[in-house]
């Protein structure tokens, strides 16, 4: 029993050591890193701007994720060449545009966490914006 | 995109991720080798029974028929918002569906304090009120429920459901809503009139859900219905097995993965930028999600019921997933329900988008002290690894009971690699999602 004992500890030892290693290929991602929250961030001046485009049914950037520092005031830019309904869920706004139109949404990111930006007609994600 | 809200957690850091993971796959050996070498959880007469008082209070049909009403006149009040109420994003009918009902009541209340849903459902108080009208014995249908049936008709609903909440188009918008839990109410009303009451029991997905999420929960009763206060492990111990119930834990399981990987950048360029149609993409990869679970699962009981000696038990272990399936759900779902439940409880006070507040609760906002990311990146590893080592500790108290003694650690090793494969799928989710 003892034998199987250290068998069964040696293994889960290898099995912690190996998942480690094995993660460690994907630490690339930028996730890892929180800003701590310093009280030395001081108030950013200038805005952030994200633009996006909507036309012939393609996103421009591709739909992916645009990281915001808390404290930041942004403004995202949305261009579409069809008729649609943008919502931000960060402030839960919506705003029509009409084709070929620009709309724009203007706030400070506060509060940490993924935000989705997307069209209701088209039911597309534009952006995710990751407040942190 | 989640059905409402819009916002999802950040993504936990790389080091607590690994750490959880360690600790996770630490304790299952350390389980595996430690704990108690025959059965102990689940007995018969586990638990203290309650104060006479206080079990009178729980058993009087007066308490039961209070709880009944209440369930009645929620759903009535979100039904004038869902019925007579603008479409538009401040409709309380979204947010009182998938956070209240969904995360609040089936999930979250049944954990807390029992099968909430039993007796908080409004179709089933509706089925009962006719059948004390009509002096009918409600139990009895046309047709005896068929044992075999057990719960696959529950995990179809609960599949529904989460088709409705992570894929159908228009899913936050009045007609949608409308239309699925209509279907839904008659379906479940159908099924009572042809099974009678056990339909609600057996094939009513949420009503199933709240039972089992419920065994998690102090509150318990015995299998002779006295009321008893017990540890979370003897009620899931003694959950009674139903065909049907792996399947049901791999679409719990299973969707809610989904719903945290939907999340990432890869997934929603392969899914927009896909020749296929959307919805279509969506529901496959929805469907992937359990089939995914619950083949891993099966092929893990398979595997134990050959090395432990015993046979192809499929049912068996299927509690001892209820407590990892709850952790996931608590790690995705915790800040969603604190901030998505502040907006809709103060979106229900103006159920028809007229500028009442008829809850008095004062334009408020939405506070996110008890979401700060550090502390819900902490919580939701922790869930995740409490679900885990609770599983463990079941499943190692199943597999001590039904297999021979000698081959009862060796049969649990399959059931450990399930878990741990199970646990850091989780934490890769909450990594990457």
């Amino acid at each position: 029993m003892n034998r199987l004992r250290a068998g069964v500890a040696a293994a889960a030892l290898g099995l912690a050591v190996t998942a480690v290693a094995g993660c460690g290929s994907t630490s690339g991602s930028p996730s890892g890193s929180v800003s701590s929250t310093s009280g030395s961030r001081s108030p950013a001046t200038d805005v952030q701007v994200i633009t996006v485009s909507y036309a012939g049914g393609t996103i421009t950037p591709p739909e992916g994720r645009v990281p915001v520092k808390v404290g930041q005031k942004v403004e995202i830019q949305v261009t579409s060449d069809v008729a649609e309904i943008v919502h931000n869920h960060y402030n839960n706004v919506e705003h029509d545009v009409a084709p070929g139109g620009t709309v724009v949404f203007d706030f400070t990111a506060v509060n940490p966490g993924i935000y989705e930006v997307e069209l209701h007609r088209s039911n597309k994600l534009l952006l995710q914006l990751v407040v942190q | 995109m989640h059905g409402v809200g819009g916002r999802s957690d950040l993504p936990v850091p790389f080091t607590l991720a690994v750490t959880a993971g360690a600790a996770a796959l630490v304790a299952s050996f350390v389980a595996l080798v430690f704990l108690w070498p025959r059965p102990r959880l689940g007995r018969p007469d586990a638990g203290r029974a309650l104060p006479a008082a206080a079990a009178r209070v729980l058993d009087s049909g007066l308490t039961q028929w209070v709880v009944r009403l209440v369930g009645l006149a929620v759903t009535a009040y979100v039904l004038v918002a869902a019925i007579f109420g603008i479409d538009d994003a401040l409709n309380p009918t979204a947010g009182a569906v998938f956070v209240l009902f969904w995360v609040g009541a089936v999930a979250f209340a049944s954990a807390v304090f029992g099968p909430v849903w039993r007796w908080l459902n409004p179709v089933r108080t509706l089925y009962l009120g006719a059948c004390a009208l009509l002096r009918h014995d409600h139990r009895v249908g046309v047709l005896t429920y068929p044992r075999r049936l057990g719960n696959l008709p529950a995990a179809a609903g609960i599949f529904a459901f989460a088709w409705l909440e992570l894929v159908a188009p228009n899913r936050d918008t009045l007609p949608v809503l409308r239309a699925w839990f209509g279907a839904y109410a008659v379906l479940m009303l159908m099924g009572a009139v042809v099974y009678g009451s056990t339909w609600f029991d057996r094939g009513d997905g949420f009503q199933v859900v709240s039972a089992l999420y419920g065994r998690l929960s102090v509150l318990g009763r015995r299998a002779d219905g006295t009321a008893v206060l017990r540890s979370p492990l003897d009620g899931v111990a003694s959950t009674p097995l139903v065909p049907g119930m792996p399947v049901l834990v791999s679409v719990m399981l299973g969707t809610t993965a989904y719903d945290g990987m939907s999340n990432a950048t890869f997934w929603v360029r392969f899914v927009q930028d896909n020749a296929l149609p959307q919805v279509l993409v969506e529901t496959l990869g929805l469907a992937a999600g359990p089939v995914i679970f619950g083949g891993l699962y099966a092929l893990a009981v398979f595997a134990a019921g050959r090395l432990g000696g015993g046979g192809f038990m499929p049912a068996q272990f299927a509690p001892t997933i209820v407590p990892i399936a709850f952790g996931y759900l608590l790690a995705h779902y915790y800040s969603f329900f604190v901030l998505a439940g502040q907006t809709t409880v103060q979106e229900l006070a103006d159920p028809l988008g007229n500028g009442a507040d008829l809850l008095g609760l004062g334009n408020r906002g939405v506070s996110f002290a008890l979401v700060g990311a550090t502390f819900v990146a902490t919580f939701q590893v922790t869930v995740v690894v409490l679900g885990h080592v609770i599983g463990v500790v079941l499943a190692h108290d199943r597999a001590v009971g039904l297999f021979p003694r000698r081959s009862a650690v060796v049969g649990q090793l399959p059931l450990l690699a399930l878990m741990v494969a199970y646990t850091v799928a989780g934490l890769l989710l909450l990594f990457s999602g």
